[in-house]
């Protein structure tokens, strides 16, 4: 086995041996201490395993390694295999998701120091067992691995969403979201059949895009449903913001860095497959331009922090899936790549502030920025990064996003929608974001937040490790990432990346104005009408429509047929056999002449039977 | 000469069979079996006339046989008055449900 394929196993099994023992050796897991140290060690295990793979082939083009096993056998032939693959977007992602899962899991140690052990305990087995699924992804050799982890990631979500169970809320979550992106993962089985039909294998490379021919569009098409579901595209976005339960650390983690840019993720591992699908790329271009400014909106007139950021997340998946949409598979993975490190910060710093004023909600917090100097100073680097500052991580990426639209744009007029809706989507983002920062870390400190005050060394070093990706993951990542792909991407100043800048510095001024001077800015009453429809929840609402009505009618439609025609085709042949059980009695005289009568006619018709035969 | 004593036969088992079909009482009933045994025994007799002596023998044991019969039905006759203080077989219906 190669080196490259070792390290690849190492970092998908070392998590799974650990999941797996805390799983089946309850003492060991009610410990507590003992099982998130076992977890953070294969972490860390898989953080030098990913590294080391990154430094190798960081951007390599070619497949690396390829080590497969053979699972599935039907008729003598290998339907799929399980395996690792190694190349330059497999390496890289798994760095970045090393990188953010070692940083929550340590966020983590010190964040849910108060729970009880065993909760403790089993909150570690899950985090290992979605490092393990992750990785699993990541490394998927096929598309039909890809969806086993797939799944698997989504129960995780569902986990660690429902971690406070006897909370209802967290339980509704947790259910919610498990159901809407499985909703969504039936394109993706589907898709997967239909590929299977075509072409006999689930690949992701270039022959098997060629191989599907004519139905790559319906494939990719079912692909990018299970994509809506996972990504939180709109309008399946509607259990990201609900996910916002479970503890802060797995938001980071789960519902910002890694699982949610799984759904961009399969994109850019099946891109051969969506490079040919032009009719799928445009409604993929729509649906992200469209997520991006409609979760943006949304985001503005949130409350509850963690739900800012929710929101915001889904927005900046729209950017990713927008990119793709327009055909540059590179400005949409690097958006992701540097999405994962700002936004997990921004989670985590969110997490610190939590931790220290024990409310969610903005109202409760202020001033922070004195109390909490280096949570405020991280927090407002990752805001930077996200809002797309100059020379932030952020700032590359999303220029890179905006400039593959304007691209696209220039071949298919249509896709000026999505990116208009990007750049107004821009200054929608460094709005909410500085409307938060100076909610939180400026102004008059509220009554809790008189008494915060900064957490740990485990609250603060992964903040600042991120902190320094966030600003770090800029000029020279992109440089590293790209030009192994054939194209390198250099930076320049662009009419494209002006507008996006000048956007932001746009939603900052309005920020500036409303909520840290405290001042009023013309028009913004006349927009009251547009907050108050954000703040309905109106595709909540349609979508707990269409389920109570569509889903629940179907349902009961369903129910009256299996009860009345199917149970009564049953229950009436069962009637009909008594029925004719009781005429039939009725030979049963009882009266030896009767049978006597029954012989004699058994023997005429067999005599006649024998003429009739011998005739 | 064959002919008029299968014809003969042919009506004894006719009797027999209208009258196991008609009579209630056991002992009748038992008669008409005997007249159908002893109708196939004529047709025994009848065909060993042409197609050698095998059908006396026959005729011979089937004798045999209806005395034994005999002796089973009887015995059934007597546990049916024992048993239902009469000798009517609609006293013996219990095949009815």
């Amino acid at each position: 086995m190669t080196t490259a394929a070792t390290l690849g196993l190492v970092a998908v099994l070392g998590p799974l041996v650990v999941a797996l023992l805390l799983a089946v050796n309850g003492p060991v897991r009610r410990t507590g201490v003992g099982a998130g140290a076992l977890s953070v060690l294969a972490a860390i295990a898989n953080l030098v395993a990913a590294l080391m793979l990154a430094n190798s082939w960081w951007g390599e083009h070619e497949l690396v390694d390829s080590t497969e096993w053979v699972w599935l056998i039907a008729n003598g032939e290998t339907i799929a295999t399980v395996g690792v693959t190694i190349d330059g977007i497999s390496a890289s992602m798994l760095a970045v998701v090393a990188v953010v899962a070692l940083c929550v899991q340590v966020f983590s140690w010190s964040y849910l120091s108060d729970e009880p052990k065993a909760d403790f305990g089993r909150y570690y087995m899950w985090q290992s067992l979605f490092l393990f699924s992750m990785n699993a992804l990541v490394l998927a050799p096929n598309l039909l691995q890809l969806f086993m982890a797939w799944e698997l990631v989504g129960v995780c979500s569902y986990l660690l969403i429902g971690y406070w169970y006897t909370k209802p809320s967290a339980a509704k979550a947790a259910v919610k979201a498990f159901w809407m992106t499985k909703l969504a993962d039936m394109g993706l089985m589907i898709g997967l059949i239909i590929q299977y039909r075509v072409t006999g294998g689930f690949g992701f490379h270039e022959a098997d895009a060629v191989a599907l021919g004519a139905s790559v569009g319906v494939v990719t098409f079912c692909y990018f449903i299970a994509v809506m579901g996972k990504s939180a595209q709109f309008p399946l976005h509607i259990w990201l913001p609900d996910a916002m339960e479970g503890p802060t650390p797995v938001s980071a983690l789960l519902h910002a860095a890694t699982m949610v840019a799984a759904g961009v993720y399969l994109m850019v591992r099946g891109w051969p497959l969506f490079d040919l699908a032009e009719d799928t790329r445009l409604f993929m271009a729509l649906i992200g331009g469209t997520t991006a400014i409609f979760a943006a909106s949304v985001a503005i007139v949130q409350t509850d922090i963690k739900k800012v950021l929710a929101y915001s997340t889904s927005s900046q998946l729209g950017y990713m899936v927008a990119a793709l949409g327009a055909g540059d598979m590179i400005a949409g993975y690097y958006h992701l790549t540097t999405h994962a490190f700002f936004k997990a910060l921004l989670f985590l710093a969110a997490g610190s502030v939590i931790h220290a004023v024990h409310s969610n909600e903005l109202s409760n917090m202020g001033g922070l920025a004195k109390k909490m100097p280096l949570t405020a100073g991280t927090f407002i680097i990752g805001t930077l990064a996200l809002t797309g500052t100059p020379g932030f991580a952020g700032f590359f990426s999303k220029d890179l996003v905006l400039e593959a639209l304007l691209h696209g744009a220039e071949r298919n007029p249509v896709l000026w929608i999505p990116l208009a809706c990007c750049l107004i989507a821009a200054g929608l983002t460094s709005y909410y974001m500085f409307k938060v920062v100076f909610l939180a870390f400026f102004g008059e400190p509220s009554e809790a937040a008189g008494h915060a005050h900064e957490g740990g060394i485990a609250l603060s070093a992964p903040l600042v490790l991120l902190a320094v990706l966030s600003i770090g993951a800029g000029i020279p990542v992109m440089g590293a990432l790209t030009s192994q792909w054939g194209h390198e991407a250099h930076f320049h100043v662009s009419p494209i990346g002006l507008a996006g800048t000048s956007a932001m510095l746009l939603g900052l001024g309005a920020a500036v104005q409303l909520h840290y001077r405290g001042g009023s800015l013309p028009g913004v009453a006349a927009l009251a009408p547009v907050g108050n429809i954000a703040r309905s929840e109106a595709v909540d609402k349609a979508w707990r429509v269409a389920y109570k009505q569509g889903l629940r009618t179907l349902a009961a439609g369903v129910s009256w047929f299996d009860r009345y025609v199917i149970d009564g085709l049953v229950n009436l042949s069962g009637v009909a056999l008594l029925l004719g059980a009781g005429r039939l009695r009725a030979v049963q005289t009882g009266k030896g002449g009767d049978y006597v009568y029954a012989v004699l006619l058994g023997v005429i018709v067999l005599a006649a039977w024998t003429a009739v035969v011998s005739a | 000469m064959t002919q008029v004593v299968l014809t003969i036969a042919a009506v004894l088992f006719a009797l027999g069979i209208y009258g196991v079909t008609t009579r209630r009482n056991a002992i009748g009933i038992l008669l008409s079996v005997e007249l159908m045994a002893n109708a196939v025994n004529l047709n025994l007799i009848a065909f060993a006339q042409t197609l050698g002596s095998d059908g006396q023998t026959f005729a011979l044991f089937s004798i045999a046989l209806t005395v034994a019969e005999v002796v089973v039905g009887l015995a059934l006759v007597v546990l049916l008055y024992r048993t239902r203080k009469g000798i009517d077989i609609d006293l013996a219906s219990d095949l009815r449900s």
